[in-house]
């Protein structure tokens, strides 16, 4: 064998070896998850229903029916509201969370560990629970009402108070973990900014909005992205409180999508409706890196 | 370090022993076994039937009865997974209306017509034919066999209402009129369970109905059902608007710690009341005509009954189940131990002699009001435009004329 030939043989076994060890990675990643994204594609391109047993190309308008449909527009509206809303106030609170347990106080530890009990509980659980607390005639934050008005409030039955309640379990629960993320932020910032600004007189006002904020802006942005993307595609709190109820008033994109594909078996409108979560997600994302850009801070 | 050749040794007595072991210790084979899932309120008195009818002793199959998902959207998660992956948690199931338009429709159920021959169908009354053949066929295929057919029947409190001197209402106006009458602090004087997932669909449909319309057209009966329901709401006060977040046990309960007077309900009523000693009496869940609507006086019925899925572990013995279960012989005991598998069918009600819940249906069936329950194709899809057309106008959302516009379009979309 000459020494090119040898070579040429050297390299053909690095090659099939390479394959041979990243080849079922390979071949389980395109399975799981480039296939069905692109099959996702494919059937929201299509008027396919099992239930109706049709299963025919029409192109965009699926995309067209979804958009021009005055139930469909006021369920993104509200997806958005949603994760808006929650995501601003698990921030906030989850900031204040931070500084709270970042205090040094005796027993610390064991209040970092109980902070994160609402987290822990499995959301469908948290969503159940909270279903039977909001309850109109039994539920107990419905008592407590009564004790105190008189009335019996129908926190579920009324689409602002609905929203509302939607809103502040969610609030409830995801707190705590962006509290836990933004206290690992904020105990990365040295110690020594802090007592030189102290030194040079700043107010502990003064000192949150010129070091922590944008040493932890990386943190808070970072983990706002992680929570939209999270919540856009969350449908175990929207079913176990409300089902999406009354009317469709906190039917959310993603619990849509499931009562398409799920229950429905309406898997044209499902995957166009997939499509168009993903495009969500991938600008909001898109805007998200952009701001993470800017707020870049080097300690 | 450990030698290759004794290494290789100690693989070969392993790979050996490996084969030997499970031959030595066989036993006799397991018998042969099906699983059936039933309704979490059906698992009881399935497992007493298939006990005191002797289905074992029979055929040597043994059975596990086990609960299937109660509501039509969990079962539905719950089984398309299954069944799209090629298994299936149960050999039989127990479906309701609604599931059986979606699996029939999918091809998820198998054809159950060559069990049964043309004598089968004699002992079936014409109403049960007609239900059977518009919910439980398609493409000419029998997917699922009946096991019961129930109507809505309209409970009331014979003792409130003695007290009060009244006797149960004949028409929308006199339930008005009596529920005025009958409500008082925490007491209504009509309810049902409305929440949004099956539920509040149903008594839209059955008031709908009675407006003389169908459901799903959404017609000028479909906004006089609708208006009605909120006037009794929100205009007269006899009715809980805490019925729009209550299934029915919840409002069986309610009815059970006097906060209801009136209701309609299920036939499964009839065990849950009697299941309660310290509080059932008879004249505390007497059954009457449903009130009449402005165009008629009419329950619609809707039924279980038993399929197969394609991918069935056990398919033969799961067949032999379907057909044990649906012997005209059958059907008076199943009767007896629950309401749940009491029928029209001929075998069954000669069997009652008026016993039981048969009474009842013998009422209705004699006073014809038992009409046959409305159907789209669309199945749970349509229910839930229903469901959430109504729950808009109900909760104040919208009016009625812009909610049934929506409603409407949505229907429309359907077609």
């Amino acid at each position: 064998m000459t020494i090119h030939g040898a070579q040429k043989h050297k390299t053909l076994k690095r090659y099939v070896l390479f394959f041979l060890f990243v080849g079922p990675a390979l071949l389980v990643r395109t399975a799981t998850s480039i296939y069905p994204v692109i099959n996702t594609f494919h059937l929201s391109t299509l008027n396919y229903n099992l239930i109706q047993q049709v299963r025919e190309f029409i192109g965009m308008r699926n995309f067209i029916y979804i958009l021009s449909n005055e139930m469909f527009q006021s369920v993104l509206l509200f997806t958005l509201f949603f994760v808006a809303v929650s995501t601003f106030f698990q921030l906030l609170l989850g900031m204040g969370v931070a500084h709270l347990l970042n205090a040094k106080f005796i027993g610390r530890r064991l209040v970092r560990t109980i902070n994160l009990i609402p987290w822990v509980i499995p959301m469908i659980v948290s969503a159940y629970a909270f279903r039977w607390l909001l309850a109109g005639d039994y539920g107990l934050i419905s008592d407590w009402a009564f004790r105190i008005t008189g009335s019996r409030p129908q926190l579920l039955l009324q689409a602002s108070s609905a929203r509302a309640s939607l809103i502040a379990v969610n609030i409830w629960r995801n707190t705590p973990f962006m509290g836990l993320v933004i206290l690992a932020g904020l105990q990365s910032i040295p110690e020594e900014l802090y007592e030189s600004a102290k030194m040079d007189g700043a107010s502990w006002f003064k000192r949150f909005i010129h070091i922590t904020m944008p040493a932890s802006a990386a943190t808070v942005v970072t983990l706002g992205l992680f929570n939209i993307i999270w919540q856009m595609s969350d449908i175990d709190l929207v079913l176990g409180v409300t089902q999406g109820g009354p009317g469709t008033a906190t039917t959310v994109l993603a619990f849509r999508i499931y009562q398409h594909g799920m229950l429905w078996f309406d898997w044209g409108i499902a995957s166009a409706l997939s499509v168009l979560l993903v495009g969500l997600v991938a600008v909001i994302s898109l805007i998200g890196l952009a701001i993470f850009k800017r707020y870049q801070f080097t300690l | 370090m450990i030698h290759k050749k004794a290494f290789l040794a100690v693989l070969c007595i392993l790979a050996a022993a490996a084969m030997v072991l499970p031959a030595a210790g066989a036993r006799e084979p397991e018998p042969e076994k099906i699983v059936v899932g039933v309704g979490g309120w059906a698992v009881e008195p399935t497992q007493r039937a298939v006990e005191e009818l002797g289905f074992t002793e029979e055929t040597g199959i043994e059975v596990e009865v086990v609960t299937r998902p109660g509501s039509p959207p969990e079962f539905l998660s719950q089984m398309s997974s299954a069944i799209l992956g090629g298994t299936s948690p149960y050999d039989v199931i127990d479906i309701e209306d609604d599931v059986a338009i979606g699996f029939s429709r999918s091809g998820w159920l198998v054809d159950l017509d060559p069990l049964f021959d043309d004598e089968f169908w004699d002992d079936w009354p014409e109403a049960m034919l007609e239900m059977t053949e518009t919910w439980s066929r398609h493409g000419g295929e029998l997917f699922r066999v009946p096991h019961n057919y129930e109507a809505q029947y309209f409970w009331y409190r014979k003792d409130i209402l003695d007290s009060y001197g009244l006797q149960p209402p004949q028409t929308w106006d006199e339930m008005v009129e009596v529920g005025k009458a009958v409500t008082s602090g925490d007491r209504y004087g009509v309810s049902d369970g409305l929440a949004q997932g099956a539920y509040l669909g149903v008594y839209i449909t059955y008031l709908t109905q009675q407006a003389g319309g169908n459901v799903y057209d959404m017609g000028p009966e479909f906004e006089e059902a609708l208006q009605f329901l909120y006037d009794m709401i929100h205009v007269h006060e006899v009715f809980p608007i805490s019925a729009l977040d209550k299934d029915y046990d919840q409002v069986n309960n309610d009815y059970m710690q006097d906060r209801v007077v009136m209701m309609r309900q299920w036939p499964f009523f009839y065990g849950v009341a009697r299941s309660n000693p310290d509080w059932f009496a008879e004249d505390k869940a007497q059954v009457a005509l449903p009130p009449a609507g402005p165009a008629e006086q009419v329950a619609y019925a809707g039924s279980w009954g038993w399929s197969v899925p394609t991918t069935a572990d056990n398919m033969d013995g799961a067949m032999k189940f379907v057909e044990f279960m649906s012997r005209p012989e059958h059907q008076g005991p199943l009767a007896e131990i629950d309401t749940w598998f009491l029928s029209a069918r001929d075998s069954c009600l000669e069997y009652m002699d008026g016993r039981g819940m048969a009474e009842y249906l013998e009422l209705y069936s004699d006073a014809g009001v038992i009409g046959t329950r409305p159907f789209h194709p669309a199945g749970q899809e349509a229910h839930t435009v229903v469901e959430e057309t109504a729950a808009a106008y109900l909760t104040n959302q919208m009016t009625l004329r812009q909610a049934v516009r929506q409603g409407r379009q949505r229907m429309a979309d359907l077609d």
